[in-house]
């Protein structure tokens, strides 16, 4: 058998220690873009636009996922561009020598940006890409973006930042993606497809009416990039780094075991980051899981083609454990695309 | 002459179950795992020890190995990570 590399030894020991190895802190609630799709917290409520952590709270809870072992840090929001002292967190959060990434919409980076982003320690920027034109980032993210995303992302590639896009994919876009992967293919960074479209966190919307239907998906699964779709799960893993290996923290202070799957766990203006990720009783029930409680799934005939993630089905069901429709329209769609 | 190092800035790393995890995602895209004695040297490096100090420290710590012995190793250590760009003179 293959030996394990470095990373994954590492990440493995990490999941079995419970130690947050990576790490996502939102800085900010603002965007500058609404985008239909966005999980986020409804930007209107005085929760999402009052009383997010301030510089010093942002520093503390840098200082204590150091001290956690987080090594991949992402810094997200939001749109964390938008936050005025990104900089001073940026430079503070080196000083911890964290593997720093940036999750951004991409419409706000100048070249001056890219390089300084760059010299502050950012290693990694993750851009997310919602079409292949301007009337598709219109109809969805209710601004223009398109022109700015690409050409921000040219210019983060030629400032030696490392970008990764992510390409948002839905119900009203699908049938851009071959486009997009050609203009992504063109100026040469990496990509991956997300069709993963979950409810906002605060229930204030349902969004799931965006995600592939099963006929969008057998179609995609005819495609020149059925690769990024065709997922098997042989091996019937229901489970995740959730608790274990991964940590969120929202721009609020609340803790999650994952900035995907918002159960709070206890906030960092109230116990110490450490406490909450050693005693929380909800972290301890996750890490606690096995197979066998995902009843659904474990019963179900579709679970080796399921790439269920346990935060979406706790946003879309509330239940941690339970079935996420979204993924089971995807699961039953690969099995019948099977020759 | 003291002979100090410097970390690469580039670098980013995290104790993990025992040892040191490097990651270089800018330069040489690798991962580097470091054994517990090689994890306490870069820790003294990224403290700002010089050589003489980390010799010092690791004496202290590993008493039942000869002070010549991990002379030896330290300089094989500090060869190495000179090569793959970890540290730097400085």
């Amino acid at each position: 058998m293959k030996s394990p590399s470095v990373l994954t030894r590492n990440i493995q020991a990490a999941r079995k220690s419970f130690q947050p190895l990576f790490g996502t802190l939102e800085i900010t609630q603002k965007c500058n873009l609404r985008c239909k799709h966005c999980y986020n917290f409804d930007r209107s409520t005085p929760y999402a636009s009052q009383n997010e952590l301030t510089l010093n709270e942002i520093y503390k809870a840098l200082d204590a996922l150091a001290d956690l072992g987080v090594l991949s840090l992402n810094i997200s929001g939001g749109e964390p561009l938008l936050h005025p002292d990104l900089f001073d967190i940026l430079d503070y959060a080196q000083s911890h020598h964290f593997h720093l990434r940036i999750k951004s919409n991409g419409t706000l980076i100048t070249k001056d940006l890219a390089k300084k982003l760059r010299t502050h320690g950012v290693k990694e920027i993750d851009i997310s890409l919602y079409g292949a034109n301007e009337d598709s980032y219109i109809s969805f993210s209710q601004k223009k973006g398109f022109s700015k995303t690409i050409q921000s992302i040219r210019f983060c590639k030629e400032a030696g930042l490392p970008v990764n896009t992510s390409i948002i994919l839905h119900r009203g876009n699908y049938t851009e993606l071959a486009e997009m992967i050609r203009i992504l293919e063109e100026i040469g960074v990496q990509y991956f497809v997300s069709d993963e479209i979950t409810d906002r966190y605060d229930g204030t919307e349902a969004k799931t009416d965006l995600a592939l239907q099963e006929e969008d998906y057998l179609i995609l699964l005819k495609g020149p990039h059925r690769h990024f779709f065709a997922h098997e799960n042989a091996d019937k893993n229901v489970m995740c780094g959730c608790a274990k290996s991964v940590i969120g923290i929202d721009a609020h202070g609340e803790v999650y075991p994952c900035i995907g799957a918002p159960l709070p766990c206890g906030n960092i203006r109230h116990q110490e980051l450490r406490k909450i990720w050693d005693e929380s009783p909800t972290l301890k029930r996750i890490r606690a899981l096995e197979f066998k409680d995902f009843d659904e799934c474990s019963k179900c005939s579709l679970i080796t083609k399921c790439s269920r993630s346990s935060g979406s089905a706790y946003i879309n069901t509330k239940k941690y454990t339970g079935c996420d429709p979204t993924a089971l329209t995807y699961a039953r769609a690969r099995s019948k695309s099977e020759p | 002459m003291k002979e100090s190092y410097k970390i690469n800035a580039e670098l980013s790393w995290r104790e993990v179950d025992g040892q040191i995890l490097i990651l270089d995602t800018i330069e040489t895209e690798s991962a580097h795992e470091l054994n517990p004695m090689a994890s306490l040297i870069f820790d003294l490096i990224s403290q700002g020890f010089d050589k003489s100090g980390i010799e010092e420290e690791l004496i202290q710590t590993y008493q039942e190995v000869k002070p010549e012995e991990i002379k030896s190793d330290l300089n094989l250590f500090l060869g190495s990570l000179l090569e793959k760009k970890i540290i730097t003179p400085s």
